[in-house]
C-alpha cells in the first residue's frame, strides 16, 4: 500500500516514515504543498497523510488534488490543531479522518489497516454491529441469527452505514453514495429508506442524530 | 467590606462646600456682629450725653424751685428719647444729680439713693451693672450721673448677634440639601462611566464610550481604554503562546512515540526492549499531562472563550465520534439528543468541547467497562454518566480539586475536574456531580447546566 506522507517537519516526517515502513508500508514524503501536487500525479496513492500547518498554505487545500488524482485513496489528517472545530472542518473538508498529535501509533495503524481492507475488496470483513452481522463481501447482514432480506437500495446504504460504525453519516453524503449526480432523488428519499431498514433491522437499529445524520448502532429494542 | 465603608464623592463635596460656606459666613455673621456692637454702644453713648446734658438744666430748674433738699423725683425722659428709640425703656435709663460734695440733689426713681461710685469728672465710667456718663454743670457745681443698664446693652448686642445668626441657621440645612441635588446630578457622568468600568471582566474588553463624557472623565476614560486594550493583546499573545506550544510539544512528542514503537518493532534484546517499553510509557504519560496542561491554559484564559449559541447535540455528536474510533467504546458509549429539537447554549464551541471531553474520559477511566451514556437535554444541559463502581461520598466533596486523584493507577491526573470546573464557571455555568445517578443502583454522574441561547438565535453553523 502507497502512502504519500505531507509532512513539512522534518523529524516527525522521517518518524512516520519509518514506523509505517516498519509495518510493511511505501511511505513518500513531500514537505510542502508544492511538492504534494507535484507528487500526486506520480502514482496512485491509496492514502495521503497530511498536516494542516505546511509552509506554502493549508493542507485543506490539497483535498480536492487528491480526490481528483487518487479517487480511492483515503485522506487522514494527522495535526497539531486540537480544536473540535478544526476537526470538524477538516471532515467537511473531505477527509476521511482526523489524528491529533501525539497520536497514539496503533490508532493510525488502525485507520491504515482499515483503508486496506476497504482496497481489497472487504471481502472477508464482517461487521458486528448490536444484534447485526453484517457481511459486507457477500452482502448478507442477520438480525439475531435470522437472514434479513434487503433490496438493492437499502443495501447500499447499510453499506455505507456499516462501513463506520463509529461515524455519524451526513445526509448529503449517504445520498451521494446511494445515487449518481445526475440521479432525481425526492426529498425525503433517504428518511424513507432509513424508515425501511428500521422496520426490518429494528426500530433501534438506527439513531438520528438531528441536524447530522444517521448512524447505525444496530440495537434492536 | 471597603465599599460599605468608603464614602460617596457626592456626600464629601456636599460635606466641604457646606463647611466651607458655613464657615465663610460664621465668619461675616462675627465681624457683623463686632460692628453693631460696636455702633450700638456709640449709639446708647450719644444716647447718654444728649439726654444728660437735657435733664441737668431741667432738674437744676427742679431743684431751686424745691430748696436744695434731697429729694427723689421722677422725671420723664425728654419725649424724642422716649420714642426715639423704642428699645429704650424708661427704666433702662437713670440719673442722679449730686453736687462736689456728692450728696444726691435729685435721682430718677429706679436710681440708686447712694451717689454712683464713679468719679466726678466729665466722661463715662463703667460700673458692673451699669454704663455711667458724668456731666459737670458749665457754671455750678453741680454733677449729673446718668447711666443706661449693662444687661440692657448685653441684651440689645445678643439680639442683634441672634438675627444676624438666626438666617445663616435656617438657610444652611436648605443649602446643605441644594449641594447634595447639585453634587448628585454633576456626578452623573462619573456613575455612568463606573458603570461602563465594572461591566468589563474577563469575557468584555471592549473600550468604554466616552462620547458623552466631560472633559475631566474622558481622562479617566482614555486611561482605561489603553489599560483594556493592553489587556487584551496580553490575553491574545498567551492565547498564541498556548496554541504554538500545543503545535511546539505535540510534534517532537509524536516524532519520538513513532521513533520508540519502531524501536520496539525491531529484534531487540530483553533488557533493551524494557528500557524502550519505560520510555513510551513516560512519553505517553507526558504527552497526557503536556495535553490537560493546555486544555488547563486554554480554559483559564477566560479572554478567549466566546458566547455564541453553540447546538449541544451536536456538539455531543462531534465528541461521541471522537471516541467511537475506540472499538471497545462503540457499543458501550451511547448518544442521545432530542429527536425534534436542537439544544442550543450560549457558549464557547471549541472550550465546552475540551469540557465534555474530560467528562468523558473521567467515565471511561473510572466507569470500568460500564455503559456511558452522553445526554444533550433541553433547556441547555449536558449530561455525562457511567454506570461504574462510581465516587465514595468522602471523596465527592474533594473531586473538584486540581491535582486530586481518583484512582491510584496513575491515571487520574487530576487537572480534569478542575479544567471541568474552570470552563463551566467561565461560561457561567453549573456543574452538579452525583454518586449514584438518580435511578442507578451505582455510577457517577455529571451533569453542567449552561446558559440556554434565545430560540430565535440561529443555530450555529458549525455544521
Amino acid at each position: 500500500m502507497r502512502i504519500l506522507l505531507v509532512e513539512d517537519d522534518l523529524p516527525l516526517a522521517d518518524a512516520v516514515a519509518s514506523y509505517l515502513s516498519s509495518k510493511g508500508f511505501a511511505v513518500d514524503p513531500a514537505a510542502s504543498l508544492a511538492q504534494a501536487r507535484a507528487a500526486l500525479p506520480m502514482a496512485p496513492w491509496d492514502a495521503v497523510l497530511l498536516d494542516l500547518h505546511l509552509p506554502d498554505g493549508n493542507g485543506l487545500s490539497l483535498i480536492p488534488a487528491v480526490r481528483r488524482q487518487s479517487p480511492g485513496g483515503a485522506i487522514i489528517i494527522l495535526t497539531a490543531h486540537d480544536q473540535v472545530s478544526d476537526r470538524i472542518n477538516g471532515l467537511d473538508a473531505g477527509a476521511d479522518d482526523y489524528l491529533v498529535k501525539p497520536f497514539d501509533p496503533a490508532e493510525l495503524m488502525a485507520r491504515l489497516r482499515a483503508v486496506e481492507r476497504r482496497r481489497s475488496g472487504g471481502v472477508s470483513s464482517v461487521v458486528t454491529a448490536g444484534a447485526l452481522m453484517i457481511d459486507l463481501g457477500r452482502m448478507r447482514v442477520t438480525r439475531e441469527g435470522e437472514s434479513v432480506v434487503l433490496t438493492a437500495k437499502e443495501w447500499s446504504l447499510l453499506r455505507i452505514l456499516a462501513s463506520r460504525l463509529d461515524r455519524i453519516h451526513l445526509k448529503e453524503s449517504l445520498l451521494e453514495a446511494m445515487y449518481g449526480f445526475n440521479d432525481e432523488v425526492a426529498s425525503n428519499t433517504l428518511e424513507v429508506f432509513i424508515h425501511n431498514l428500521r422496520r426490518k433491522l429494528g426500530p433501534d437499529s438506527i439513531q438520528t442524530v438531528r441536524g447530522l445524520g444517521y448512524r447505525l448502532t444496530g440495537s434492536p429494542t | 467590606m471597603k465599599r460599605l465603608s468608603a464614602q460617596s464623592l457626592s456626600a464629601r463635596l456636599t460635606r466641604s462646600l457646606l463647611w466651607s460656606i458655613g464657615g465663610a459666613w460664621f465668619a461675616v455673621v462675627a465681624g457683623s456682629a463686632w460692628y453693631a456692637r460696636t455702633e450700638l454702644n456709640e449709639g446708647m453713648d450719644s444716647t447718654l450725653v444728649h439726654t444728660g446734658h437735657r435733664l441737668l438744666d431741667l432738674a437744676l430748674h427742679d431743684v431751686v424751685l424745691h430748696a436744695a433738699s434731697p429729694i427723689s423725683l421722677s422725671l420723664p425722659l425728654p419725649p424724642q428719647i422716649q420714642h426715639g428709640d423704642a428699645s429704650f425703656k424708661e427704666e433702662d435709663m437713670v440719673y442722679q444729680i449730686v453736687d462736689a460734695s456728692r450728696r444726691v440733689l435729685l435721682r430718677s426713681r429706679e436710681a440708686p439713693a447712694q451717689p454712683l461710685p464713679v468719679p466726678l469728672v466729665n466722661g463715662f465710667a463703667n460700673l458692673p451693672e451699669w454704663r455711667v456718663y458724668t456731666y459737670r454743670h458749665p457754671d455750678l457745681p453741680v454733677f449729673i450721673h446718668i447711666a443706661d443698664a449693662t444687661e440692657h446693652r448685653q441684651e440689645a448686642q445678643w439680639e442683634t448677634t441672634f438675627w444676624l445668626l438666626l438666617p445663616m441657621l435656617g438657610v444652611l440645612p436648605l443649602l446643605g440639601l441644594l449641594i447634595r441635588f447639585i453634587t448628585h446630578r454633576g456626578l452623573a457622568p462619573v456613575r455612568q462611566l463606573a458603570l461602563e468600568i465594572s461591566q468589563r471582566n474577563g469575557h468584555n474588553l471592549s473600550h468604554v464610550s466616552a462620547a458623552s463624557l466631560p472633559s475631566e472623565l474622558q481622562v479617566i476614560s482614555d486611561s482605561t481604554n489603553h489599560l483594556l486594550q493592553h489587556l487584551s493583546d496580553a490575553l491574545d499573545t498567551e492565547r498564541a503562546l498556548a496554541a504554538n506550544a500545543a503545535h511546539e510539544l505535540r510534534t517532537p512528542l509524536t516524532a519520538t512515540q513513532l521513533h520508540l514503537h519502531t524501536l520496539l518493532n525491531l529484534p531487540l534484546p530483553l533488557p533493551a526492549r524494557t528500557e524502550a517499553g519505560k520510555a513510551l510509557a513516560s512519553l505517553v504519560q507526558l504527552s497526557r499531562r503536556a495535553e490537560k496542561l493546555l486544555q488547563m491554559s486554554r480554559a483559564e484564559s477566560g479572554a478567549t472563550l466566546n458566547s455564541e449559541p453553540v447546538n449541544l447535540g451536536l456538539l455531543a455528536a462531534a465528541i461521541a465520534q471522537e471516541f467511537w474510533t475506540d472499538p471497545r467504546l462503540l457499543d458501550k458509549l451511547h448518544l442521545h439528543t432530542p429527536p425534534d429539537k436542537d439544544v442550543m447554549a450560549l457558549g464557547d464551541f471549541d472550550a465546552l468541547a475540551i469540557l465534555l471531553r474530560n467528562l468523558v474520559e473521567n467515565a471511561v477511566r473510572y466507569g470500568q467497562g460500564s455503559d456511558i451514556d452522553i445526554v444533550a437535554e433541553l433547556p441547555a444541559v449536558l449530561r455525562v454518566r457511567d454506570l461504574g463502581p462510581g465516587v465514595a461520598p468522602d471523596k465527592m466533596a474533594r473531586i473538584r480539586q486540581r491535582h486530586v486523584k481518583s484512582a491510584r493507577d496513575g491515571a487520574g491526573y487530576g487537572l480534569g475536574m478542575s479544567i471541568i470546573s474552570t470552563i463551566v464557571e467561565r461560561q457561567g455555568g453549573r456543574l452538579t456531580l452525583a454518586s449514584p445517578p438518580a435511578g442507578h443502583p451505582a455510577g457517577f454522574e455529571a451533569v453542567v447546566h449552561l446558559p440556554p441561547a434565545a430560540l430565535d438565535t440561529a443555530p450555529s453553523d458549525t455544521f
